[in-house]
């Protein structure tokens, strides 16, 4: 509690807090997108013939597609050629302490108050940072590799756990699943891969921290997240990024796979720079999360707290392959000024008996358009189904607008679907008991935010919590008029 | 403490305050009585700046400031504080949360430094103790799943946290068993003191045994037609409201 | 499939609502017939409904003498008989205060712009605009109360895979209230494309009430679009109880042209052995201060398809607006399907919008519970079922009417459960 209180205190500025830009000396490739583009990355990245073959595919699927238009965004034509696709900190070898890592990229983090330092000591959180494109530092590998557990940046993993990578890489978002997809399967930099092994519970939170960092590098993440039968992880991933007048274009790729009994977590805060009060740049986040529950009785559960970028385009999502599996989606998404969020997931039951749970709290405020998305598929085979959806959705002033588009298809008798939703605005006789308590109105509507929020929050682990209530603290601040 | 003049007050054009008179010193506790529909809740709510209620006429001077001029959060600041008729419930932010903020609030107001973590429990566990309510509901959403008993000394908790001048107390009693009665009084008794006041609007006569008041106000259509000791509330127990009634219309 | 020569010998002597229906042919001609990937008929193959039926234009008979109407166990206000959507004078007969005229005799201005609108992307009803044959102009004069429903019927005569469309309006003057029941048959063993457009139009205070009965034989293949537009204070309701056809879609859109107006929109639909039952509905809260209530249950037996789309609209100034949505559904066989997609799109701060969407099964336990009690499991089912559309019936205030849609529900379930 007393956490909430220092927050909504802190909470004095509007203007984004954490934009600022680390001048790193970068490897860039030229801007512009073509087979040489891609080979340029590939060979940067040392990787094997396979890869780049497998790259290339993508990329010439790519070039057959065209970018969807049916989410309830609209942003400036993206020139795909104006982009830079490869950027990488010119530091490259790995480091054995902390002491060896660029001090400007340490101060980096000291500034967003995740320093690897405190983390290490304080919380036993494992950290593989990462800045722009390429993984800079990898704490606690040796303690996880004891028990087999792999946590390393998505470029070792080619070279050192081939057969994993490509056995998964591509099996639950197929390289022509959508246009952004495709991109990045193309000219996907970096990002983290995770397997865990049979049995093994992970025992801390694995996280990662994205910044995009250098003038128009465009971000594409990849991240592999392989559970074995049996073994349970929870990861975080939580981005900011520094104030940026031109937008940039962030189209990662996550894939989660969660065998027999296994159990995988994903939590994000994402706080990417919105733009400015004007709607002026902002980040384009668009971002395909997947996961497949494959084995059965396997869960997967998707967290997301959304402040950031001035659009957003996403949808994790869960394949309810095995049977009794389970699928979950918290989702806070908020919206202010003209930021622009189109977000929500999709449940595909297959398996018999298997259950998912849909949370959703949108937030709109300023000039913004906030829209719920989310499919519930049950398959014909899908004996005993369950899904339970709740979408709310909150107004705060009236040039805003708040949307709900569900899409519920059942082909088996024997599920059940149930889909809630609601749209209000914060209820005057709550504000006027908290003014009457001494609390003013902005003050007022960041806690009955909060708390209308605080379903999802509870699902995040306890630092990220914080974090994401002061996110929301701080994104609100101007929408009480 | 309280100076009220010649107070209007309508809601969507029609006058339900229609010329309140009162003053209310410090140590006192008033007790302001009525029939439904008379006003008395009315006169909390623009008391405490609700926005739904049209000011047309008359002054309130509270401690030499003019009340109407001030927010709702600043008249809290101020040292006003209304327990809600009916609690409102605010989902997902826990009483302490609710509780702390406020105090805070209130103590920049007053010009005090905020309460660390350690200094504000110790407060709050001391002031529970006072309406015996129960810890566990600190860990619950602000009055929600409270029973009618509960929100009740809930309010009078949260009258002890923030340590007002002026407390009205509106219809607290309604929805109260024998004991929760009781131990809301109780609490409130414990709160008095020469430096602050009560105005305690009810529709019975049954909490002025716990709460004994120092004078007796007849609401009735929007305005004070009647004042006396704390005897005038046995006679309206006694004779009910329609006597006064006949009594204002004669 | 179908040419401009139908457009052009459809009646209609208003060159205006002719340059209306040209641009409407123009529209379908650019977009074509939609594909799944259209977000408004992504449950409904639209395109594969025609390849796989070669609907046609037909010479059509466009008048008949020896109808026979359908008996009603109650009093209606008066009959209105279109035959291949032509209007029958012969076998009509209105209420005092209700008057008939050509559709294009009213259709002028800002009525025609509005009834040949196409505010969504709807290539079908570009179509159906740009085809269809002159209807009738139903005008409820200023404060007329028509007590007891009145009854349009529908007969459909035409050789097999024929397409066919009409344009209907119908206004009720300021203050009026009138109920219509709609009822529809047709030729046997031929099968037929039919698109009805109707538009309302609701003045001030206005009260009106439509009942769409829509248990046609398996060769209907029918897309209906029903539009209305509400002035202040008015009330359209619709009510469609889809029980027929081998292919309906409903269109609804109910948008409001001022202050306090109320929309209830209700709908049963039950696809069973080979049918497809789509209902898209739209409600625009444009103006503060309106309600809007909508209720749609579905019935999927068999390899029944059944669907429905709705969206509630607010509009940025549509404060105090009070909306809700609700759809739920059944299935009863492993081959049917429900596919349901309730959306909200909000712009206005104050107000209370809402929608809920179940599907699942008939409750075991309840079913379990009457056979203990010595009810036949079909039986059971069958209560269960009917229990289930009565939420939908119950919002017929004609208690008449609510006994009519009732029983014919109640042989439909009956006639379920025989069959297996």
């Amino acid at each position: 509690m007393s956490d909430s209180n220092k927050i909504i205190d802190q909470a004095v500025s509007s203007e984004y807090k954490w934009g600022f830009y680390t001048d790193l000396e970068n490897d860039t490739a030229p801007p512009g997108l073509s087979e040489d583009t891609i080979r340029f990355i590939s060979a940067r990245k040392e990787e094997p013939g396979w890869m780049l073959d497998w790259r290339l595919k993508a990329f010439r699927a790519w070039e057959q597609m065209t970018e969807p238009d049916w989410a309830h965004v609209q942003y400036p034509k993206i020139n795909y050629q104006d982009i830079i696709y490869y950027s990488a900190p010119r530091k490259g070898p790995k480091y054995n302490s902390l002491d060896e890592v660029d001090p400007e990229i340490l101060e980096t983090f000291n500034k967003l108050g995740i320093s690897l330092e405190e983390q290490k000591v304080l919380s036993g959180v494992a950290v593989d940072a990462v800045i722009d494109s390429i993984s800079v530092k990898t704490t606690f590998r040796e303690k996880l590799s004891e028990l087999g557990i792999v946590f390393c940046s998505m470029s070792e993993a080619i070279k050192e756990y081939p057969e994993l990578v490509k056995k998964y890489l591509g099996s639950v978002v197929p390289v022509r699943d959508n246009y952004f997809a495709a991109l990045n399967c193309a000219v996907f930099s970096d990002g983290s891969f995770v397997y865990i092994p049979k049995g093994v519970r992970c025992p801390m939170e694995l996280s990662t921290y994205f910044r995009i960092n250098a003038i128009n590098t465009g971000q594409f993440e990849r991240t592999l997240i392989v559970a074995d039968e049996g073994s349970y992880v929870s990861y975080l991933e939580g981005c900011t990024a520094p104030m940026r007048d031109e937008n940039q274009l962030h189209a990662a790729v996550v894939e989660l796979v969660a065998l027999r009994d296994a159990e995988i977590k994903y939590s994000t805060v994402q706080n990417w720079y919105p733009g400015n009060k004007e709607g002026k740049g902002g980040i384009y986040n668009f971002v395909t999360k997947r996961g497949i529950c494959k084995g059965d009785n396997s869960k997967i559960s998707w967290t997301q707290v959304e402040t950031g970028s001035a659009v957003t385009w996403k949808y994790p999502s869960v394949i309810l392959k095995g049977d009794h599996s389970i699928g979950e989606f918290y989702s806070v998404a908020l919206t202010n000024n003209f930021q622009q969020a189109d977000t929500g997931t999709k449940m595909i039951h297959l398996g018999r008996n298997t259950r998912s749970t849909i949370v959703s709290k949108g937030i709109s405020a300023g000039k913004s358009n906030n829209s719920y998305r989310g499919l519930v598929k049950i398959g014909r085979e899908a004996e005993g189904a369950r899904n339970f959806s709740q979408c709310d959705s909150l107004l705060i002033g009236s040039t805003c607008g708040a949307h709900t588009f569900p899409y519920i298809e059942c082909d088996n008798p024997s599920a059940k679907v149930e889909h809630e939703a609601t749209t209000s605005k914060i209820a005057e006789d709550q504000l006027f008991y908290c003014n009457q308590r001494g609390i003013n109105t902005e003050k007022a509507v960041s806690l009955i935010v909060n708390g209308y929020c605080k379903e999802v929050f509870n699902q995040l682990p306890m630092e990220f919590a914080v974090e994401a209530q002061k996110l929301l603290s701080i994104s609100l601040e101007g929408s009480v008029g | 403490m309280l100076t009220i003049k010649n107070l209007h007050a309508s809601i969507n054009g029609k006058e339900i305050l229609k010329g309140i008179n009162l003053e209310i010193a410090a140590g006192e506790v008033h007790a302001i009585m009525g029939p439904n529909g008379s006003g008395k809740s009315t006169l909390s709510s623009v008391l405490a700046g609700k926005e739904d209620y049209e000011i047309t006429q008359g002054e309130v001077i509270f401690r030499g400031k003019d009340l109407l001029e001030l927010s709702p959060e600043e008249r809290a600041g101020e040292g006003i504080f209304l327990a809600f008729q009916y609690p409102v419930e605010i989902p997902g932010v826990s009483m302490t949360n609710f509780m702390r903020t406020a105090v805070n609030e209130v103590r920049e107001y007053r010009g005090l430094d905020a309460l660390d973590a350690k200094a504000f429990l110790a407060l709050s566990k001391e002031k529970q103790a006072l309406v015996e309510l129960d810890k566990k509901l600190a860990g619950r959403s602000v009055n929600e799943g409270f029973s009618g008993g509960e929100k009740k000394r809930n309010e009078i908790y949260q009258m002890a946290m923030l340590n007002p001048y002026l407390s009205i107390l509106d219809e607290t009693d309604s929805g109260l068993d024998i004991d929760a009665l009781r131990i809301v009084s109780e609490g409130v008794n414990k709160l008095k003191s020469a430096e602050n006041a009560f105005l305690v609007i009810t529709h019975y006569q049954r909490l002025l045994d716990y709460i004994v008041p120092d004078f007796v106000h007849v609401l009735y259509d929007g305005r004070i037609v009647k004042t006396g000791p704390k005897e005038l509330a046995l006679e309206l127990e006694d004779k009910g409201y329609d006597h006064i009634k006949k009594e204002v219309e004669a | 499939m179908l040419t401009e020569t139908q457009v052009k010998t459809a009646g209609w002597g208003n060159t205006e609502v002719q340059a209306l229906r040209a641009r409407a042919l123009a529209f379908f001609e650019e977009k074509g017939l939609p594909e799944v990937k259209n977000e408004l008929y992504k449950y409904s193959n639209i395109q594969r409904l025609f390849t796989e039926n070669g609907f046609r234009e037909t010479e059509l008979k466009t008048a008949t003498d020896t109808l026979s109407l359908p008996e009603l166990p109650f009093a209606t206000s008066g009959t209105l008989v279109l035959y291949n959507g032509v209007f029958q004078p012969a076998l009509s007969v209105l209420p005092a205060g209700v008057e008939v005229q050509a559709a294009g005799t009213i259709l002028n201005g800002s009525l025609a712009a509005q009834t040949f609108a196409l505010p969504e992307p709807d290539a079908v009803k570009a179509l159906a605009l740009a085809t269809a044959s002159e209807g009738v102009a139903l005008l409820i004069g200023e404060n007329v109360q028509v007590a007891k429903p009145l009854l349009v019927f529908s007969y459909t005569d035409v050789e097999d895979a024929s397409s066919l469309a009409s344009l209907h309006v119908l206004t009720a003057g300021k203050n009026a209230s009138a109920s219509v029941l709609m009822l529809h048959a047709h030729a046997a063993e031929k099968r037929f494309f039919a698109q009805q457009v109707w538009q309302y139009f609701t003045a001030e205070g206005a009260a009106l009430r439509v009942y769409d009965m829509q248990n046609e034989g398996p060769e209907s293949y029918t897309i209906n679009h029903f539009s209305a537009l509400q002035a202040a204070n008015s009330t359209f309701s619709l009510t469609t109880s889809s029980t027929g056809s081998a292919f309906m879609r409903n269109n609804v859109r109910a948008e409001h042209a001022g202050e306090g107006c109320h929309t209830e929109l209700n709908g049963l639909f039950m696809p069973s052995e080979g049918q497809h039952i789509d209902n898209r509905t739209f409600v625009g809260h444009m103006f503060p201060n309106c309600t809007s209530d909508e209720l749609y249950k579905g019935i999927a037996a068999a390899n029944g398809k059944g669907v429905f789309n709705g969206k509630v609209y607010v509009a940025r100034d549509a404060q105090k607006t009070n909306a809700y949505q609700s759809n739920k559904n059944v299935l009863l066989s492993r081959e049917a399907t429900i596919n349901s997609k309730p959306e909200l799109e909000i712009y206005a701060d104050d107000v209370k919008c809402s929608h809920g969407s179940t599907t699942g099964q008939l409750d075991e336990q309840s079913i379990f519970y009457m056979q203990a009690r010595g009810i036949r499991q079909a039986e059971a089912r069958k209560l269960l079922l009917l229990a289930f559309a009565n939420d939908v019936f119950e919002r017929i205030p004609d208690m008449e009417l609510r006994a009519f849609f009732e029983t014919e529900a109640g042989q439909r379930f009956a006639a379920l459960y025989r069959s297996r």
